[in-house]
């Protein structure tokens, strides 16, 4: 059975992380512990055998080597910016800003819209309870019609005498009708 | 500890303008810190990225490194966390992994007793390919970047008994595996 002392303490004393005096404790309990003697036996062996450097390692490839090398190559300073447009951090980076670009905009333009669109319903609202009809009719051609749809614009003053009917349009633009006697 | 300050003076080299400080130290550990990446990605191509930034933002932030820790760790450290961002944003694939698991002890028909470096690496590497990821993300950093179980709990963001729980699940996990394929015990 597996002494708990291993996990504990075998593997920091196999790797030399332990404090001298823990190491000589330890090396007591090695010589009464079987198990962690056992232990500490086969990962020895293990990390002479399999566990050696060159057979986990890697090489990467050459062109990877040529771009830290390019990189490490320029003045300090630079690093932070002068770096290939086709280094991965470069392509993600901008990935990353065209989509926030993209999603705030879009997120922007509906957000306007939506406002936009219910300020001028409201606008509307509001005008077509003030507004009173103006008789076209009794309008002499000088005197512009009122869109009530949009906004209250006279484009010309109306010319009141011998008119039957005329609008007069008050400070807050709406037109009243007055009937005049001739 | 002599080591470290070899690599301390390699990097001040680098900071006063010798461009050949960060060479040698790239050059010196690329072979670890790449095998952990193949490890860990399972992919050649992925690896190879990670590699890059890796190495340029143990450049950028070379201001950040704590100069009582050694290169070898710091630079460790800054792969693991590009590493969990690859997890994070891709998918892996489990086929690696079923692949792996299906080769079980297809691949020595009879063990040899002198195992040649080439058949022992593919081996080893199985072994380690069939660990849980934080098993072997513990394992490799030991083995390979010699990174001290308390530097590994603080990369992994773990307790250190964490660490070397998963040390010895994965040493005995890789074991089990070797044995597997009739090769434990050749020596």
């Amino acid at each position: 059975m597996e002494c708990v002392k291993w996990e504990e303490t075998g593997l920091l004393y196999s790797a030399k992380e332990l404090d001298l005096h823990s190491a000589r404790e330890y090396e007591s309990h090695l010589a009464i512990c079987s198990s962690c003697s056992a232990e500490l036996a086969a990962y020895t062996s293990d990390k002479n055998q399999f566990f050696r450097v060159e057979l986990l390692a890697d090489a990467p490839s050459h062109a990877t080597d040529a771009e830290i090398l390019r990189v490490a190559s320029q003045p300090i300073g630079s690093t932070k910016i002068g770096f290939s447009i086709f280094s991965p951090f470069f392509r993600r980076a901008s990935v990353a800003l065209m989509l926030l670009v993209v999603g705030f905009g879009g997120s922007g333009y509906f957000v306007y819209m939506a406002k936009t669109t219910a300020a001028s319903k409201a606008a509307l609202a509001a005008k077509t309870i003030k507004a009173t009809p103006v008789v076209a009719a009794a309008l002499p051609a000088s005197v512009a019609l009122v869109d009530t749809t949009k906004d209250s614009i006279v484009k010309s003053k109306p010319e009141l005498t011998n008119v039957p009917h005329v609008g007069n349009m008050n400070a807050e633009g709406v037109i009243t009708v007055k009937e005049t006697k001739e | 500890m002599e080591e470290q300050d070899n690599d301390k003076e390699l990097l001040d080299r680098w900071l006063h303008g010798d461009q050949t400080g960060y060479s040698a130290l790239y050059e010196k550990y690329k072979t670890r810190v790449f095998g952990f990446l193949m490890r860990m990605t399972a992919d050649r191509d992925r690896a190879e990225d990670i590699m890059q930034d890796t190495f340029v933002a143990a450049l950028r932030n070379v201001d950040q490194f704590d100069r009582n820790r050694s290169f070898l760790s710091w630079v460790f450290g800054i792969a693991h966390k590009r590493t969990i961002d690859y997890f994070r944003h891709v998918k892996v694939e489990n086929d690696h992994e079923a692949d792996a698991l299906g080769s079980i002890g297809s691949k020595i028909d009879a063990p040899d007793n002198e195992l040649s470096n080439k058949r022992l690496r593919i081996l080893i590497n199985e072994a380690v390919d069939t660990l849980d990821p934080l098993q072997r993300e513990v394992f490799l950093m030991r083995e390979l970047g010699d990174v001290p179980f308390k530097d590994i709990a603080v990369i992994m963001k773990c307790p250190i008994n964490t660490a070397l729980g998963r040390m010895r699940l994965a040493l005995r996990n890789i074991r089990k595996e070797l044995e597997q394929r009739g090769v434990y015990g050749v020596r």
